[in-house]
């Protein structure tokens, strides 16, 4: 029997749910509650929450609502202070619609144990391998199928971003007009400057981690201001320096948030 | 067809299960399907994930002619696509959904398994993705993929036709490749220009062979090889205004601004009007405006060819020679 104790294995990691505190030889076997991140994407108007389809005032006496609102994000990562790299996901469908819809703006990852992360980075959009996707591929709840409405046959390739709403220019309660920003082309992939994080992980922790965009942000940024009153419509093909524009300043409104 | 060849299938299926074993439809194999092409034709290019079969043919050339693919039940693909027309069709510009006008001329599907990417502007890298577009088209079927899925799976027949073929239930994977997979067998290589050229049984008269020596001399740069297309894209000096962008659409390079794809010449007698948007209604007026060097001679890629009257109709009749034999009268 000594002979048999002595020769026992199993998990021998102390951090391991499965740990075998008898073994004596690590069989390669562990099992761990790996830290689960959830990160949350929240939509405001001016630094409070936003509701789909109610009207808010903007900076010019106008009143805007915002109907639809979803946006890739690719090749999402998180760096630690190591210097090494994680992949949370490839890609996401970012969804603020309240409807009940299969895409959302909270996931949740597991990630490494033991470790501070300080940046997290993403792509707005997708890169030109995924946006070469065939998406009759893909399962229905599939970020990248046919089914979330993010994809231009007539090109074969996906739609970047979509937001869609309604101005009341005169206040008074009636929509005067529509605006629309569809935009997409690989060439208007736009890489999100890393964003500051202070991220701990440990075995079975679970770590909170809110990116919020501000609507105004996205139409007032200090190097661009785009009036959707005058500029409120683009289908990329259709106005494709809008497109652009509307994707650079939307890559620049992602902040932290508590 | 309306779903026969495609009932018989299933059919076949439910004689061979036992009554009860209707599950064992997924484990039974599909039959090849072997393309009928002369020696000297080449083999189409068939994706890894979309194997010929004839179950799959079937299935494909069934929701081909179905028009509950469309919103209001009164389209199918063949709607546009017509077989006694060489699957293309005669009117200047298709009318999909509520009599809603595309902005493109039908093309012939013959021999379309050939082609590298679809439309005149080449957006479609697939035929497999072509299959997407009139679904998500107001100007087409205008019905959302998912909602054509539901009619689809209510349907007893397309149900089993389904799971018989990809071993599931309809989904836009088998719906796009059964489509995809019947469209590539609408191959054709009977015309007399291939009795002529390629088998060696046949020969022109002098004035299709005068058109040959002409063609030769003037079009093959661009229209060549078995389909008579390089597969590439010209400004052609169409349309002067540019109201269609043609290549530029996808590639966003302002010097791909009206240029359109070379369009394969099958058939070519039968697939009046002609051009991108179909508003040329004759042989003899696209000879003219080739004749010319375009409307927009700037912006051609054409040099004025400058046709006699003779070139002119021994051209046409050389065209004549490239009709598919069933067409020929």
């Amino acid at each position: 029997m000594l002979i048999l104790n002595g020769c026992r294995k199993g998990c021998t990691d102390e951090l391991a749910i499965n740990f075998d505190e008898k073994a004596k030889k690590s069989d390669g076997s562990c099992l761990y509650n790996m830290p689960i991140l959830n990160l949350n994407f929240n939509l405001l108007f001016k630094n409070q929450n936003l509701i789909f389809d109610t009207y808010y005032e903007d900076y010019k006496n106008r009143n805007i609502a915002v109907e639809t609102f979803r946006f890739y994000i690719s090749d999402v990562t998180i760096l630690a202070t190591d210097g090494s790299e994680f992949l949370l996901s490839e890609v996401e469908l970012v969804d603020f619609s309240e409807e009940d819809t299969l895409w959302v703006n909270q996931f949740e990852y597991k990630f490494p144990p033991n470790k501070t992360f300080t940046q997290i980075r993403f792509g707005l959009g997708l890169n030109p391998i995924l946006n070469n996707s065939d998406p009759a591929t893909f399962e229905f709840n599939n970020p990248l199928s046919i089914y979330p409405g993010m994809y231009w046959v007539w090109a074969s390739k996906y739609i970047f971003s979509k937001i869609e709403g309604k101005i009341d220019n005169d206040q008074d309660g009636d929509a005067d007009q529509a605006f629309f920003y569809h935009t997409g082309f690989d060439k208007y992939y736009q890489s999100v400057s890393p964003i500051t994080i202070n991220l701990n992980s440990t075995l079975g922790s679970t770590e909170q981690l809110n990116i919020a965009i501000d609507v105004m942000d996205i139409f007032n940024q200090p190097t661009d201001s785009i009036n959707y009153q005058i500029d409120g419509q683009t289908h990329t093909d259709d106005n494709e320096a809008l497109a652009e524009r509307f994707l650079v300043n939307l890559s620049k409104s992602f902040k932290k948030s508590n | 067809m309306k779903k026969a060849t495609l009932f018989f299938f299933v059919a076949l299926v439910f004689v061979l299960c036992k009554r009860g074993e209707v599950a064992n439809i997924e484990k039974r194999e599909n039959i090849e399907y072997i393309f009928n092409l002369p020696e000297w034709a080449p083999i189409p290019n068939i994706p890894d994930d979309n194997e010929m079969t004839q179950e799959k043919v079937a299935l494909g050339k069934a929701l081909f002619n179905d028009k509950i693919l469309s919103r209001n039940f009164d389209l199918s693909c063949a709607s546009c696509h017509l077989e006694n027309l060489a699957f293309a069709q005669n009117i200047s510009l298709p009318k999909g959904d509520e009599v809603k006008v595309g902005f493109r001329n039908s093309p012939s599907l013959i021999n379309i398994a050939y082609q590298n990417n679809f439309f005149k502007d080449g957006g479609v890298r697939s035929l497999e993705l072509q299959v997407l577009v009139p679904f998500e088209t107001h100007f087409e079927f205008n019905l959302p993929i998912v909602r054509a899925l539901e009619r689809i799976k209510n349907d007893t027949i397309y149900n089993q036709a389904f799971k018989l073929v990809f071993g599931k239930e309809p989904d836009v994977f088998g719906l796009t490749r059964a489509i995809a997979a019947y469209q590539r067998t609408l191959i054709d290589f009977s015309t007399k220009y291939d009795l002529v050229v390629f088998e060696k049984s046949d020969s022109f008269n002098q004035m299709e062979l005068a058109g040959f020596e002409l063609f030769k001399a003037n079009c093959i740069s661009c229209h060549q090889g078995v389909n008579f297309s390089d597969q590439q894209f010209y400004n052609i000096g169409f349309d002067a205004n540019e109201t269609d962008l043609g290549r530029f659409r996808i590639t966003r390079n302002a010097e791909d601004k009206g240029k359109f794809k070379t369009l394969n010449l099958r058939n070519v007698a039968l697939t009046s009007p002609y051009m991108h948007n179909g508003s040329l209604s004759t042989l003899e007026e696209v000879l003219e405006f080739y004749s010319k060097g375009g409307d927009a001679p700037t912006k051609s890629a054409l040099k004025p060819m400058n046709f006699t009257e003779f070139e002119k109709t021994s051209l046409k009749a050389f065209l004549s020679t490239l009709t598919s034999s069933q067409y020929v009268n």
